[in-house]
């Protein structure tokens, strides 16, 4: 009797030992076993502008050939949303400039969002919190929220992990991305992580007119060259525009929070939508919204948080007008004097920042 | 017989211990844990963003933003019958937000080798070696990298040293001057900036030095900043704010 327990027991121990063996054979048949299938990490190397640093990858998550395909195909597969209706590209679509284009976002059955959909292009660089208040700090802790948002894909994860983990495809991908030896290590945790993979590889091409003026080859029309001097307050001849405080070269962002004067309020507790006050509940933050890149800003229209502006041109006339005051409007924001010619040479500088080949990059659209 | 026995994976264990590292024969210099600490004053009171109201030359001044970079920060000793003293370095650059950081900021763990100094030496703004890099060239976290771009202005080609922005109430009915001063450019780069003080640091001790920063200070000294007339300098034919902001820094620092 004892010696037939000593003898399941030491079964037991020769069972769970195997496995994360790598050069030991584990029996055939373990249900979703995957180890058959070879893991070979290749390094994915991610080009980037001539005054871009290499994109920051953490140590825990390091970018890989089938890491990123895997995050391609979850990215565009509506296999995430709780009616197999919409994927994370519906709402950040290439052509769009990886927006939807909406004033605010709709989700699963038309649920409407409260904010408009931000594009991701450079969203690797973007270090000082994401979404528009900044309440999340990486791209991997980004892609565990739209799943179970209510406007946006609706689902379960323990429903999508069931799906993902059952799937024709998937498990065999997951195991590439990650040496995983078994389905049912397909979670919430590894898909995020495999869309944040691809994410970030998501960089300007770096040949927007912009771009080519910068290094040398090419140049601005007169009229753009004005635009330029404006936004980056180089001329003494021209008004300053104050753009480039906060909307900087090379991404066309600081990353900082600033209430750049879109609506008026007595108490800073008043605003629509708190932004990032509603995040750090201090009350100079509250109307703070994160300043977004003007790369591709031709294509994500309409513009601010909540979509209100549908053009460029009205854009430019809020600046102009040095927005509406509340008690933590941003010092940067006053009337600048704008004529209608530095409106229109502002504008010929934005659209420098167009840049279709970074839309059109073939290793971002759609692979199903 | 037996107590022997037990003896030789002893000698064994401690012989094994024993080699390997080789070096090690040599002292390794004996350091203390230095740390700095920096707080912002508006004259005799710590500084309060956004809220706290200061008089400044009769009108109603509030302090949004104020920030700047460290560098060349060294603990010097002075050597007798030598002209200059001799240095230790501390740290290179470093960029101290006091916006974002409750008006409190701390540099930790910087080991520095036991002795009696005479003072510390250092520099407000980015020394001309760096300031001709971009932030592209630093890692991403780097006080110079694209993680802190808001302080890089191309249009100049240099990173700017300093923000120091506010909200002036010209009549005490809401007429506001927004200000915003960024000095920048190599130009304004400030002189060594010494301060005498006798730091006595021992072996595997750890010692604060704390530095403070009177922001009405920077505004007042040599002559009240004309606000109303020079409200912002952010190109260099309009430096008048930036170049009285810089001036002003090493008399507005006082170390303990
Ligand atoms: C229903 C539309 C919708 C869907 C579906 C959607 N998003 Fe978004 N996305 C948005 C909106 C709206 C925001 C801004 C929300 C906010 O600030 O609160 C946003 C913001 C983001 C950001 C932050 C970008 C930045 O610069 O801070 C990332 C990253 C992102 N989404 C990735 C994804 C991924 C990955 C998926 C799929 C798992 C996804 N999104 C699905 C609408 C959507
Ligand atoms: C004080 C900082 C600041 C300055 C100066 C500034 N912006 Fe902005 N900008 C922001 C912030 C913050 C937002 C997002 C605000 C929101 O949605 O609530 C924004 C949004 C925008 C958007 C919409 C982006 C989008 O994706 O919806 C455009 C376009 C824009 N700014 C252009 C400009 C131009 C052109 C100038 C110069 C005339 C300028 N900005 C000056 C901070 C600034």
């Amino acid at each position: 009797m004892r010696i037939t327990f000593l003898f399941f027991l030491a079964s037991l121990i020769f069972i769970t030992s195997c496995g994360s063996d790598d050069d030991f054979v584990c029996q055939p048949g373990v249900p979703g076993d995957l180890t058959s299938i070879p893991y070979d990490p290749v390094p994915h190397e991610v080009a980037v502008p001539f005054d871009f640093p290499p994109v920051p990858v953490p140590p825990n998550n390091e970018l890989t050939n089938d890491g990123v395909n895997l995050g391609r195909h979850l990215f565009y597969d509506p296999i995430l949303s709780v009616d197999s209706s919409m994927a994370c590209a519906h709402c950040h679509l290439p052509g769009g400039g990886f927006t939807d284009t909406l004033e605010v976002s709709l989700g699963v059955g038309g649920a409407v969002g409260s904010r408009s959909s931000m594009t991701l292009i450079n969203a690797a660089y973007y270090l000082n919190g994401l979404f528009w208040d900044g309440r999340v700090q990486s791209l991997e802790d980004q892609a565990l929220l739209p799943v179970e948002d209510p406007v946006e894909l609706m689902h379960q994860w323990s429903d999508v992990e069931f799906l993902l983990q059952n799937h024709d495809e998937y498990p065999t991908m997951f195991r590439k991305a990650f040496g995983i030896t078994n389905k049912s290590e397909i979670s919430k945790e590894l898909t995020a992580k495999a869309l944040a993979q691809f994410e970030r590889c998501i960089v300007s091409a770096g040949n927007s007119k912009y771009d080519q003026v910068i290094s040398l080859n090419g140049f601005f029309s007169p009229s753009e060259q004005n635009g330029f001097d404006m936004f980056f307050d180089s001329s003494s001849i021209l008004p300053d525009a104050e753009c480039g405080h906060c909307h900087n070269a090379p991404l066309f962002t600081t990353n900082e929070y600033f209430n750049n004067g879109l609506d008026s309020v007595v108490s800073l507790f008043d605003f629509d939508d708190p932004g990032l006050g509603g995040i750090t509940m201090n009350e100079f933050d509250y109307g703070k919204f994160r300043a977004p890149t003007l790369r591709n800003i031709e294509f994500t229209a309409p513009y601010m948080h909540d979509g209100r502006f549908q053009t460029l041109e009205e854009v430019i006339d809020h600046y102009n007008s040095g927005g509406h005051f509340a008690d933590n409007l941003d010092p940067l924001i006053n009337p600048l004097g704008l004529t209608e010619e530095n409106k229109a040479d502002l504008l010929a500088f934005l659209l420098t920042l167009s840049d279709t080949t970074t839309l059109q990059n073939p290793a971002y659209q759609n692979p199903f | 017989m037996k107590q022997f026995l037990l003896l030789i994976p002893v000698c064994f264990l401690l012989l094994m211990t024993s080699c390997g590292d080789d070096t090690a024969i040599l002292p390794e210099p004996e350091v203390a844990d230095v740390s700095l600490t920096f707080k912002t004053m508006f004259g005799d009171n710590e500084l309060d963003f956004n809220t706290t109201v200061y008089d400044y030359e009769g009108m109603e001044m509030t302090i949004s933003k104020f920030d700047f970079f460290i560098s060349n920060v060294a603990l010097y000793k002075n050597v007798e019958g030598a002209l200059d003293p001799e240095q230790t370095e501390l740290f290179e650059i470093d960029f101290l937000d006091f916006t974002q950081n409750n008006n409190s900021v701390t540099i930790e763990s910087l080991n520095v080798p036991v002795g009696e100094y005479d003072g510390i030496v250092f520099s407000i703004g980015v020394p001309s070696d760096l300031n001709a890099q971009q932030p592209g060239d630093f890692s991403v976290t780097h006080p110079l990298g694209i993680t802190n771009v808001g302080h890089h202005w191309a249009a100049w080609d240099s990173y700017i040293f300093s923000k120091v922005e506010g909200r002036l109430d010209t009549s005490g009915n809401q007429d506001y001057v927004n200000f915003s001063y960024h000095p920048g450019t190599d130009a304004l780069f400030s002189n060594k900036i010494e301060k005498g003080i006798s730091i006595n640091l021992v072996a595997g001790q750890q010692k604060t030095i704390n530095f403070e920063i009177d922001l009405e200070n920077i505004f007042v000294s040599g002559g009240a900043l004309d606000i109303e007339m020079y409200p912002d300098s952010h190109s260099p034919d309009e430096s008048t704010g930036a170049e009285h902001v810089m001036d002003n820094f090493p008399s507005s620092i006082s170390v303990n």
